[in-house]
């Protein structure tokens, strides 16, 4: 790795949103590739987020900080991995089901995802089964829903059979998690997967696209 | 649920204080900390209350002291809750079947701290806890003082995922609102504990410092927060002898030590998704008793069948040595069925009578 690639990658790593800006740019003007930016620099650096997490050295302030410079990185070099025709790795479609408004664990799945490279489409909170069933047929590879209340953990199930009925079930993985959602309740309400926090929700995507 | 007739099935606070003393009284005692079910209540009352209830956390109106201790008394609940919240600046928003969420927390910053919701009135919330107490004068029935603490508070207040980030953007201002909202929940700790001390069963805090993997932050950073803090916050309590209650969501591996070391006597709800309630006692047995954890999702969705083998398999695991007090994983809030609920209840009466219980 070469010395800004890794300045990129520590500034990450402790959340420092201008060193990772700074180095970014200064990579850019040196003439580094925006996909080895991406992938060395700031991909990595939340792999590496991800690790620590799991590892219980890191805690979800230093996650959301770090997924909040990794953004600033990715605000620079975006252009230039679609003017270069650079593919993400995969697409997820991530919301907060249908009469919950909680978004905290939506919005770290999908940092952390978007940390792991995929190309996340944020549906919001009180999402509809619809919804849902549109970012499906959008050509999406995985769905993410998300749940803090029992009450409104039914939606999942409800998402997941609207899914079915439109004949879209097979061109989607179905991931699931939040408080009250356990793995024996994925596989009964026929989910693809559980993941208790954002780092392993990242790791089963990633799975899922064959690249763990 | 009719009044019931024997003293074993009657509410006992007495029955409560030995199980969180680690003793065995006549039957496994249990308390619901949180119900904001109308339906649930209407159920058990068997009959309609002419107001709506709310979660009184959230701003709602919480059931009237005569009618909760009513509820608890039908079903032979051991104690109920009086609460002293303070949650300024929450933000709710009603999502689209009508339920109200909170979303955000309006306190961004010291410019913000002008706009700080002032906390309830003192008087007020001390006239609210005599009408408790005399409701439950005579039925054996506890009433518990509930306060809102500091840590979860001023996340709330400045809105959680900014407060997230707080923690490295500006520490200092954390620091201050959390000594802003103590203050006052010390000094009204010290105002209940001087005037009705003598009175109440216990003191709970109610502060949520972990979710499923722990702690919400490392370490190091929580110890220089929490526990002096909490400490000056239950020392009123202390110093009056009551036993003192915590309740936080989380796995508890890593929260028990501390709950302990700060001075608690037990905790609560021991969530099922990220704790092995059994095993928790095993570790903690005569040091700290617990309250929890049939899982609500089971009292929503499960049968009366699973949750009375819930409750059975829980009477006979966890009952032993006291040290346990039945309880729900979170709250009765609705969507829990009204059925269900009667069916726990009556599973702890039918299978947690000590004396024909093993032990774990």
């Amino acid at each position: 790795m070469t010395d800004i690639l890794k300045t990129i990658f520590e500034s990450v790593l402790v959340g420092n949103k201008k060193g990772v800006s700074d180095g970014v740019q200064q990579a850019v003007d040196a003439g580094v590739d925006a996909g080895e930016i991406l992938n060395k620099g700031l991909i990595a650096a939340m792999s590496e987020v991800g690790r620590r997490f799991e590892e219980g050295e890191y805690f979800v302030p230093e996650m959301l900080i770090a997924a909040r410079a990794m953004s600033a990185g990715m605000e620079i070099i975006k252009p230039l991995l679609v003017k270069a025709g650079v593919e993400t790795i995969g697409k997820v479609a991530i919301g907060t089901v249908k009469g919950d408004l909680h978004d905290i664990g939506k919005n770290l799945v999908g940092m952390m995802m978007e940390g792991a490279g995929f190309e996340v489409i944020d549906l919001g909170v009180d999402v509809t089964p619809d919804r849902f069933v549109e970012a499906a047929r959008s050509g999406v590879n995985i769905i993410a829903m998300s749940a803090l209340l029992t009450t409104t953990i039914p939606s999942m199930e409800a998402t997941i059979k609207a899914i079915e009925v439109s004949n879209l079930r097979d061109s989607v993985r179905i991931l699931v998690g939040g408080a009250p959602v356990t793995q024996a309740y994925a596989e009964k309400i026929g989910a693809d997967g559980y993941a208790a926090d954002a780092s392993a929700a990242a790791r089963k995507a990633l799975e899922i696209v064959g690249r763990s | 649920m009719k009044l019931p007739t024997s003293d074993y099935d009657k509410p006992n606070v007495r029955r409560l204080l030995a199980a969180l003393h680690h003793q065995e009284s006549d039957r496994v005692p249990h308390i619901e900390l949180w119900v904001t079910s109308q339906a649930v209540y209407e159920y058990v009352l068997e009959r309609k209350l002419d107001y709506t209830i709310g979660d009184a956390a959230e701003g709602g109106q919480s059931i009237a002291p005569e009618d909760d201790v009513e509820f608890a008394t039908r079903q032979g609940e051991d104690a109920v809750l009086c609460n002293f919240n303070w949650r300024p600046n929450n933000v709710f928003r009603l999502a689209s079947d009508g339920t109200r969420h909170y979303v955000d927390g309006e306190i961004k910053g010291r410019q913000d701290l002008g706009k700080l919701d002032p906390p309830p009135n003192l008087d007020d919330q001390l006239n609210y806890l005599e009408r408790y107490l005399h409701a439950a004068q005579g039925t054996g029935v506890g009433v518990i003082a509930n306060f809102t603490s500091f840590f979860d508070s001023t996340m709330l207040a400045i809105g959680v995922n900014d407060s997230f980030m707080m923690f490295y953007d500006d520490l200092p201002f954390l620091e201050e609102m959390m000594d802003i909202l103590l203050e006052n929940q010390v000094n009204t700790m010290r105002a209940v504990c001087d005037r009705f001390g003598d009175d109440i069963a216990l003191v709970m805090v109610n502060d949520d410092i972990g979710y499923n993997s722990g702690l919400f932050i490392k370490p190091d950073l929580f110890m220089q927060l929490f526990p002096e803090r909490m400490k000056r916050l239950i020392a009123p309590a202390k110093k009056h002898g009551l036993l003192t209650l915590m309740h936080t969501d989380g796995k508890m591996d890593n929260i028990m030590p501390i709950l302990y070391d700060v001075g608690f006597n037990a905790a609560h709800p021991i969530e099922p998704e990220s704790n092995d309630i059994v095993e928790v006692k095993k570790a903690w047995a005569g040091r700290m008793a617990l309250i929890g954890n049939v899982h609500t999702p089971l009292l929503a969705y499960g049968s009366r069948e699973e949750i009375e083998a819930q409750v059975r398999d829980y009477c006979m695991k966890l009952g032993p040595g006291g040290g346990w007090v039945l309880g729900s994983s979170t709250s009765i809030m609705d969507g829990v069925k009204p059925e269900n609920f009667v069916t726990m209840v009556e599973a702890v009466h039918k299978y947690g009578r000590y004396g024909s219980l093993e032990g774990i």
